[in-house]
């Protein structure tokens, strides 16, 4: 049913190109003696080649264990269920064991930390020259010269001698252009970026942005662009989920969702933002917590901290529906 | 590399000094001298007799002219007679370090790479079958005391099934290179097992704490299969940490393998400090302490440069 | 204008090893140079600038971290580095601090109670049954439940950890609190609550602050005036409004444009080109030049001076301060 709505999804690039990720339906839960959690609950959404999709939410809304789901490297003890096709090739069937040939080649992955993500007793250049080696089945000689072609593609000056470099020899940001190369060294169909510029200082984090946006130019990967940051997404994003506790409460084009926010979630985040365009004394707040997901929880998991929530709110779930075209919210409280 | 070399090297050199000063003070502060010992074992001498011998022996002087002496003889080359062998110390010292480092070397390398393969293996399940197993394994072989050990493998193996030799080091120049490897075996599988346990321990937590780290999901994400994530990427970091352990193992185990050695009756480093000490052999027990230290020393010196050498985050320039 | 607190020419340096076995010759940072600044009673100045820029450093110095650097900090007047033992205690009291990561910065085996009263008891503020009523009364205006004396600081989320942080800094009563980055560890609607409680604070109780931060909205929306670090020192200073309508120096114009905005989409970015330079090889001249789209050789020779251009309240250290267009 999920399926049938993402294929009639709307938007000209939508319909032309096809789609680099397809996501239905997915969960991933963890069970403990203390019961199960569900930390992402029947998640949909496709992203097109060529196209970013930015996921918004706090700490704990679920959107790094997706992309973990997208790469199957969900814990062991957690139980993902769902479908993901990647260029319409499904993954959910695939057996553990072939896993290896999708990561990094048709899906790969950039982290927040550029400090830890790098190994630090191996020399960048053959942490990239790996990725080749594994799955372009070049000899180690081949990919180291590959190898040092992507760092000059991400930027790095001087990069036959820098693929000598062991990570700590590196900036911050130098480290991040050095995973940016790795995860793009094979062309892969999609691009999963998880908070990439959050541990960088501003100016760097604009000229990772910039790169970013020259990579996808040039190659063409989709790119899921997870971020707490509302104002990087908007800057990054053509598209934006917004998730809160686990699930997608609005889904929109990124010029709509922030002119026009819908969910009172969405609403809130982007009014209790500090704005330098217009300063306010008392900056709106969103009340309480995020809830726990221990599976009691009824109804809307936002209703708790909800200035709109009423009975109804408390009681059903909200489904994800379109209120108008391209726009998509779960709340009672929104109506076409 | 090379000036890091000598500065480490100019530092030994001034441990031992200090070493050897403290060493000496410390026997110096010891009840009794041999001259003691000698009047004690001869009723016919006289207190006359024990101050002439004092003199000529210069027993009679402070304490810091008689260490100058010997620093002096020693810097020359001579370090002295032994009293109770009425040999030059490095003849008995010398064919001591040498079994102990056969021992040593030997009980090192069949340990630490047993302990890194079963640390390694616990690692990648932690809390399964296999880490359970090895976890009490382990535990049992640090809480067992070595001298039980020694007693039951002497049991099993020599007096039960007469396939080894009970003690002894087998006699120089004969039965060649298997006889004396023979003589070997017990000891060092009861410092190996005493060892292992410890250093498995060690290794194990260094690899699972490396196994968490973000780098090991960035190489799961490029695609890297198991094997190779354990061993390309997180075996060379969990590395470093296990080779301070077993440099500092180095350096106890030259004059800690005590009572291995008194057990099997091996003539090695350990048994000859404790030896000399209980004989009053003054110039025995300062010269075997001293080179146990350069052992420790050296344990050390090599630990920093494998150190250095594996993790290209420490430079030793 | 009689400043609460005053800086003036405060340096300060490191010896830095890097890692390894071996002491080596030691080279020296110069985290924080010639820096100078005043915060008037009541006051919250910014201190901003990216990692490695030496505000932290600065700001750990005004709190009295540092023993002894260069230059003075003096607190209503007195040098707080050569406090007559009489007036220590008061002065120290008096400037409290507030930390980056509220997981770190709090005793694990401390409740919530201990933490609060332990200044109190330090400062000898009371009986205690007038300590245990003011601890009751800090809980009740940094926002947190009245049973949360009891409890450890595990139970508590980040936001408020950082409330238990900002009580424990408001306990013994000072008149500025030196907060480094409070907001960076916190969630985004927890930032903003966190942001309205010090502007609360600072309303009611007339505090000053010395606000270390790299997010610039944040610094926005709480400063009075902002000063710009790059490399150790201070390149700019001005009213918040001024700064952020008519910077002046282009390290300043540069992180204001590199700053991401909800509605502006895809946009072509003006980039600061380059990293910044390790702190041990500052460049010559104006540290900025090597990134500076206006730098000229001057820039590359001779230092410029923080001094002020047309408007007496903002200083500028750039050799171009004056030029009509805004790069």
């Amino acid at each position: 049913m999920r399926s049938n709505r993402l294929e009639s999804e709307p938007g000209p690039s939508r319909l032309a190109s096809p789609l680099a990720l397809e996501v239905d339906g997915l969960s991933v839960d963890f069970s403990s003696h203390e019961g199960n959690k569900r930390v992402v609950d029947g998640v949909s959404y496709a992203i097109a080649r060529g196209q970013t999709l930015g996921v918004v939410g706090e700490s704990g809304c679920g959107k790094s264990m997706t992309a973990l789901a997208l790469l199957g490297l969900v814990p062991k003890q957690g139980c993902v269920t769902g479908r993901i096709s990647v260029s319409g090739q499904g993954l959910s069937e695939i057996a553990i064991d072939e896993w290896p040939e999708i990561r990094g080649k048709r899906i790969a992955m950039v982290f927040q930390e550029p400090m830890t993500a790098l190994n630090p007793a191996m020399r960048i250049g053959d942490q990239i020259a790996e990725v080749l080696h594994l799955h372009e089945g070049l000899s180690w000689k081949e990919a180291r010269e590959r190898a040092v072609e992507e760092l000059r593609l991400v930027g790095i000056p001087s990069p036959a001698e820098r693929a000598n470099a062991y990570p700590h020899q590196l900036s911050g940001g130098m480290r991040q252009r050095v995973v940016i190369a790795m995860a793009l060294a094979c062309r892969p169909d999609v691009l999963i970026a998880d908070e990439p510029t959050t541990a960088l200082d501003v100016t760097i984090q604009a000229q990772i942005l910039e790169l970013m946006q020259r990579l996808q130019d040039e190659i063409g990967m989709a790119v899921q662009f997870i971020s707490h940051n509302l104002a990087v997404v908007s800057e990054i994003a053509d598209d934006v989920i917004v998730m809160y506790a686990g699930q997608i409460v609005e889904r929109a084009s990124a010029d709509e969702l922030f002119s026009n926010p819908l969910h009172p979630y969405t609403q809130g985040l982007i009014a209790t933002l500090p704005k330098i365009e217009n300063r306010q004394d008392e900056l709106p707040v969103i009340p309480g917590m995020v809830p726990r997901l221990d599976g009691t929880l009824k109804g809307c998991r936002f209703a708790g901290r909800c200035v709109k929530a009423d009975s109804e709110c408390h009681a059903l779930i909200p489904v994800l529906r379109s209120i108008s075209p391209g726009h998509d919210v779960a709340c009672h409280k929104v109506r076409p | 590399m090379i000036v890091f070399l000598l500065r480490r090297l100019l530092g030994m050199a001034v441990v031992l000094l200090v070493m050897s000063f403290v060493v000496y003070g410390l026997i110096g502060l010891m009840p009794g001298d041999p001259i003691d010992l000698m009047v004690l074992s001869n009723p016919g001498m006289t207190a006359a007799d024990a101050d002439r011998l004092r003199a000529l022996h210069g027993l009679d002087q402070p304490l810091i002219a008689r260490y100058w002496r010997w620093l002096i003889a020693a810097l020359n080359g001579d370090f002295g007679f032994s009293r109770v062998y009425a040999r030059p110390v490095l003849d008995i010292v010398g064919p001591a370090l040498w079994q102990t480092t056969k021992l040593v070397a030997l009980t090192l390398a069949i340990s630490s790479i047993l302990a890194i393969a079963l640390g390694i293996r616990s690692a990648i399940r932690p809390g399964g079958k296999f880490d359970t197993l090895i976890s009490f394994v382990s535990f049992a072989g640090i809480s067992i005391p070595s001298f039980w050990l020694a007693l039951i493998l002497i049991l099993a193996f020599a007096v039960g099934l007469g396939w080894l030799p009970a003690s002894g080091m087998g006699r120089p120049g004969e039965g060649g290179f298997w006889d004396s490897a023979r003589y070997l075996i017990l000891p060092v599988a009861t410092l190996v097992i005493a060892n292992l346990g410890g250093v498995t321990r060690y290794a194990r937590s260094s690899m699972i704490e490396t196994l968490r780290m973000d780098f090991i999901r960035t190489a799961r994400a490029k695609g890297a299969r198991e094997p190779r994530v354990v061993l390309r990427h997180a075996f060379p970091n969990a590395l470093t940490s296990v080779i301070t352990v077993i440099g500092v193992n180095f350096g106890t185990l030259f004059s800690g393998a005590l009572i291995t050695e008194t057990m099997f009756a091996q003539r090695g480093l350990g048994k000859t400090i404790y030896d000399a000490i209980l004989g009053n052999d003054f110039n025995l027990a300062l010269v075997a302490l001293l080179f146990a230290t350069f052992a420790t020393l050296i344990g050390n010196l090599l630990a920093d440069i494998a150190y250095a050498w594996l993790d290209p985050r420490i430079s030793v320039t | 204008m009689t400043a609460l607190l005053s800086v003036k020419e405060l340096t300060i340096s490191f010896p830095v090893g890097g890692v390894s076995l071996l002491p080596r010759r030691r080279r020296v940072i110069q985290a924080v140079q010639d820096v100078s600044f005043d915060i008037a009673p009541g006051e919250t100045l910014a201190l901003v600038g990216e990692s490695g820029c030496g505000k932290t450093t600065a700001g750990r110095a005004t709190a009295g971290l540092y023993k002894a650097p260069k230059g003075t900090v003096s607190f209503r007047g007195q040098d707080i580095f050569n406090l007559p033992r009489a007036s220590r205690k008061p002065v120290r009291r008096a400037i409290q601090m507030v930390f980056q990561d509220p997981f770190s910065s709090l005793d694990p085996r401390m409740t919530v109670f201990e933490i609060l009263s332990e200044p109190l008891k330090i400062n000898r503020m009371g009986s205690a049954r007038e300590i245990r009523e003011r601890v009751q009364d800090l809980i009740g205006q940094v926002g947190l439940p009245a049973d949360s004396l009891n409890r450890y600081p595990h139970e508590f989320s980040g936001g408020q950890r950082q409330r238990i942080a900002i009580a424990r800094a408001l306990a013994p009563e000072p008149e500025l609190i030196v907060a480094d980055e409070p907001l960076s560890a916190l969630d985004v609607s927890v930032q903003s609550q966190v942001l309205n409680l010090l502007g609360a604070l600072k309303r009611e109780r007339g505090l000053s602050y010395l606000f270390i931060s790299h997010d610039l909205a944040a610094v926005h929306h709480i400063a009075d005036r902002v000063a710009v670090m790059y490399l150790g020192r201070l390149v700019e200073i001005a009213g918040r409004d001024a700064l952020f309508a008519n910077p002046r120096h282009p390290y300043t114009q540069g992180l204001l444009a590199a700053v991401p905005r909800i509605g502006q989409g895809r946009r072509k970015r003006t980039l600061i080109a380059g990293d910044l330079p390790s702190p041990l090889a500052v460049p010559s001249g104006c540290a900025f030049h090597p990134r500076c789209p206006l730098a000229q050789e001057i820039c590359r020779r001779e230092r410029p001076e923080l001094k002020t251009h047309s408007d007496v309240a903002h200083l500028t250290a750039c050799h171009f301060a004056e030029r009509k267009e805004a790069a």
